[in-house]
């Protein structure tokens, strides 16, 4: 990929004047877009404007979904403040789908048995619209990755302790959906990045 | 007779206070909030370090360290796990779990 990069005069001069004296290799490609992912800001969410004092904002569905997201669901053990991650790296019970490998995830970057198939946490903020789901995109639906949790995962060959059977109703599960949906931010006006020239 | 008696008494004493400066002591380290309660902890070899997870879901401890590389696993909130350190020298801590967690021991002869 980043030969491919290189092979675009356009963008000796852009990634020069980002990155001075460094090439275009695959840590300024990273930099370049991790900087870009941050101007990528969900806000102003239903969620967002209830917590801020709009009690309307959101239905008692979400309000109960929250409750539960904090409690009897356990999902805050991991989805924790206000971009609802803590940036770290669980094992929750994904198998590997069929005809692919297994995947070692974390454990690839650091030989700790507690990180084999461990995966970063992501933020739920705009969660409804980043389908499909989890680290192998097995659920289409956040209906499915509840049921996945609410079962306590699948493969439990190196479970993260914080993932246990949830006995959650349907009308629990259903309230789980409704809060995850209410993170949905404000559309945004993005400009759609393009190629330099070649 | 008397020089060997005085000989031993000495270094009896000298093995007493020995002891008494080189006594190995435990060091109680919380892990709170995704963070050990120090960034930076000095103790002489042969201390003990107990990591006690005080938040609601798991840590794990760990260092790749060289002379006493140690892996303590998972445990949940209330438990606590032990590394004693009897090699001198500098160890990165950290929790495999949530990497933002680093402690750095040094280990004083």
């Amino acid at each position: 990929m980043t030969e491919h990069l290189r092979a675009i005069p356009g963008y000796a001069p852009m990634f020069e004047q980002a990155y001075p004296s460094e090439a275009i290799g695959p840590a300024t490609v990273a930099k370049a877009i991790a900087s870009y992912e941050r101007t990528i800001v969900s806000t102003d969410s239903p969620f967002d404007r209830w917590r801020k004092g709009e009690p309307q904002a959101v239905g008692d569905d979400v309000k109960r979904g929250f409750a539960l997201f904090n409690g009897k669901a356990r999902c805050a053990m991991c989805h924790q403040g206000w971009n609802f991650t803590d940036n770290g790296f669980h094992n929750i019970g994904l198998r590997a789908l069929p005809g692919e490998a297994e995947d070692d995830g974390r454990f690839a970057h650091r030989k700790i048995k507690v990180l084999k198939g461990a995966f970063k946490t992501p933020t739920l903020r705009d969660v409804s619209l980043t389908a499909p789901y989890m680290h192998n995109g097995e659920y289409r639906t956040l209906e499915e990755v509840v049921d996945h949790y609410d079962r306590g995962g699948d493969d439990k060959s190196n479970l993260s302790p914080n993932i246990q059977p949830l006995g959650l109703t349907a009308q629990e599960k259903a309230d789980l959906v409704a809060f995850m949906r209410s993170l949905t931010g404000a559309p945004m006006v993005v400009v759609v990045p393009r190629l330099p020239a070649s | 007779m008397s020089t060997v008696h005085h000989s031993v008494a000495v270094l009896t004493a000298f093995a007493v206070a020995c002891s008494i400066a080189h006594a190995a002591q435990e060091v109680v380290v919380s892990q709170k909030n995704k963070a050990f309660s120090t960034a930076k902890l000095t103790i002489h070899s042969g201390d003990k370090v107990t990591f006690r997870n005080d938040d609601s879901f798991v840590h794990n401890v760990f260092s790749l360290t060289d002379a006493n590389s140690f892996d303590l696993g998972t445990y949940p909130q209330g438990q606590a796990k032990s590394v004693t350190f009897a090699k001198p020298g500098t160890y990165d801590i950290e929790c495999a779990i949530h990497p933002e967690m680093k402690l750095q021991i040094v280990v004083t002869p």
